[in-house]
């Protein structure tokens, strides 16, 4: 079930947006989808800098309108990811500054956070210049009725059906306890989210059965990101552009 | 032979003698016998080298953010006074400071004219995380000045910090295939910032391109390509 489910996922790391230090999209669906890009370490404002440790700033923008509530709330749950995946210590008194874009309009689920998050590590890697402990996979997860099977939000359809969901971060790193699925290195939980709709409600073994889902399909996540990153460094070194016919006048 | 990593991932880095290089960070371990086999673990993500007797490891990744490290040779521009010496900007987060007599042969009465906007090759004496980098015009040895010093005329632009390895690296085809076409000066500094001075406009014009265009980050042409490339520009 979740080899099929996660089988859409789109990763571009070769956005190459001016004036930052590294960006980069994932997509788990042409329906959802985002653009993050960081710049970091670079200077703080007096008031922000701390004298130990890099301060993280995040800014999330919804793909239209203006960034309200729902846009700040994910915005703190994303710097706290960071906070925790970064060697922050290794940076005082710099700031590192991340802006997300939706690329799609949000939904009811928590899919959109979950592509945000990807999209956020993936950038921090594309980056090169902060140190980080491990990589931050999450996925978003739900369930048709109280007691039936949690599974992977795969698409549109589901949102619309799903009465109690969630959004589970794992942070996969060797340095962590944690059971190994596949190859991906160990992995620990590092933020979750998981709320049910209106009418309806969750138990503790729901919880724990959602995260176990969710763990697995962020393995998933994860081997799609190695894949992409690999492909791309060796790409890159056998590329041939095409033809350029330049005329130049001065 | 090449393996790329992400951060998180061991390494199996084990040597009497370890050296560990950029990318790389050994975890701390609770007691002496577990710190001779603490484990190793990639903080970047790129292409994980080794040398040939296994001791010094290191991660070849890329980024165009610059983060000062000693005696890296760079490209900086006054911003300002600050007492008796410079702030220069070499592209970190933090401003870098020359101190006025940091040059050779230089003494109270004799300093170096520099003004505001000045370009500079130095090399960076003391990059600590907690302080701001400071920068020396001469060599650490010798105190000779090296070519370290003022830039006059010229122009400079910016490329990613493995671009701006490669160029130092003396095996790298680019700069003696543009230097064998037309007569050209370059300093290359590690924090992705390139100097380059030519006598004609257009030859300037034609190395900046061909900087962007070898650059991983742009494309990573290699040197067929690039003949082509050049053959096609009308210098």
């Amino acid at each position: 079930m979740s080899s099929t489910a996660l089988r859409s996922i789109s990763i571009s790391c070769e956005e190459g947006l001016d004036g930052v230090d590294g960006s980069a999209r994932f997509s788990f669906r042409p329906s959802c989808s985002a653009l993050a890009s960081v710049s970091g370490p670079i200077t703080a404002r007096l008031a922000a800098e701390h004298p130990a440790r890099a301060t993280v700033e995040v800014h999330v923008r919804p793909l239209s309108s203006v960034p309200g509530t729902a846009e700040k709330s994910r915005g703190m749950a994303i710097r706290e990811i960071v906070e925790r995946s970064c060697l922050l210590a290794q940076h005082p008194r710099t700031l590192i500054q991340v802006v997300v874009q939706a690329l799609t309009n949000p939904t009811p689920g928590y899919a959109l956070l979950a592509a945000e998050i990807n999209a956020c590590t993936l950038a921090l890697i594309n980056a090169g210049s902060i140190a980080m402990r491990g990589v931050v996979c999450a996925v978003s997860v739900g369930r048709v009725k109280k007691g039936s099977v949690v599974s992977v939000e795969v698409d549109m359809a589901d949102d619309a059906v799903l009465e109690g969901g969630g959004c589970f971060a794992f942070l996969f790193g060797f340095a962590l306890s944690g059971p190994i699925k596949g190859s991906a290195p160990p992995c620990e939980d590092v933020w979750s989210t998981y709320s049910a709709r209106p009418g309806s409600s969750f138990d503790q073994a729901e919880l724990v059965r959602a995260r176990e889902v969710a763990r697995e399909a962020a393995a998933e996540v994860w081997q799609c990101m190695k894949n992409n990153i690999r492909r791309q460094k060796m790409v890159g070194e056998a590329q041939s552009p095409e033809e350029v016919v330049v005329k130049m006048e001065i | 032979m090449e393996s790329i990593v992400l951060p998180g991932e061991q390494v199996p880095a084990q040597h009497v003698n370890l050296k560990l290089g950029p990318g790389l960070l050994q975890l701390s371990s609770e007691t002496q016998q577990q710190a001779k086999s603490a484990p190793v673990i990639a903080t970047r993500s790129g292409v994980l080298n080794h040398s040939v007797n296994k001791s010094k490891w290191w991660v070849e990744g890329n980024s165009r953010r610059y983060v000062p490290a000693p005696q890296e040779s760079v490209i900086g521009v006054i911003t300002g006074r600050s007492g008796e010496g410079w702030r220069v900007d070499i592209g970190s987060a933090h401003p870098a400071s020359l101190d006025g007599l940091a040059f050779e042969g230089a003494t109270k009465r004799n300093k170096p004219s520099l003004k505001v906007g000045s370009l500079l090759y130095a090399r960076v004496s003391l990059a600590h995380k907690d302080m701001e980098p400071e920068l020396e015009c001469f060599d650490a040895q010798t105190h000779k000045a090296d070519g370290f010093g003022e830039l006059k005329d010229g122009f400079v632009l910016q490329c990613s910090l493995q671009m701006s390895r490669l160029l130092l690296d003396p095996k790298h085809f680019l700069l003696p295939l543009l230097g064998s076409r037309f007569a050209l000066e370059a300093a290359v500094g590690m924090n992705g910032k390139v100097w380059v001075s030519s006598k004609e406009t257009k030859h300037t014009i034609a190395i900046a391109r061909c900087i962007e265009a070898v650059d991983p980050d742009g494309g990573g042409m290699d040197e067929t390509h690039v003949k082509k490339f050049l053959s096609k520009l009308d210098i």
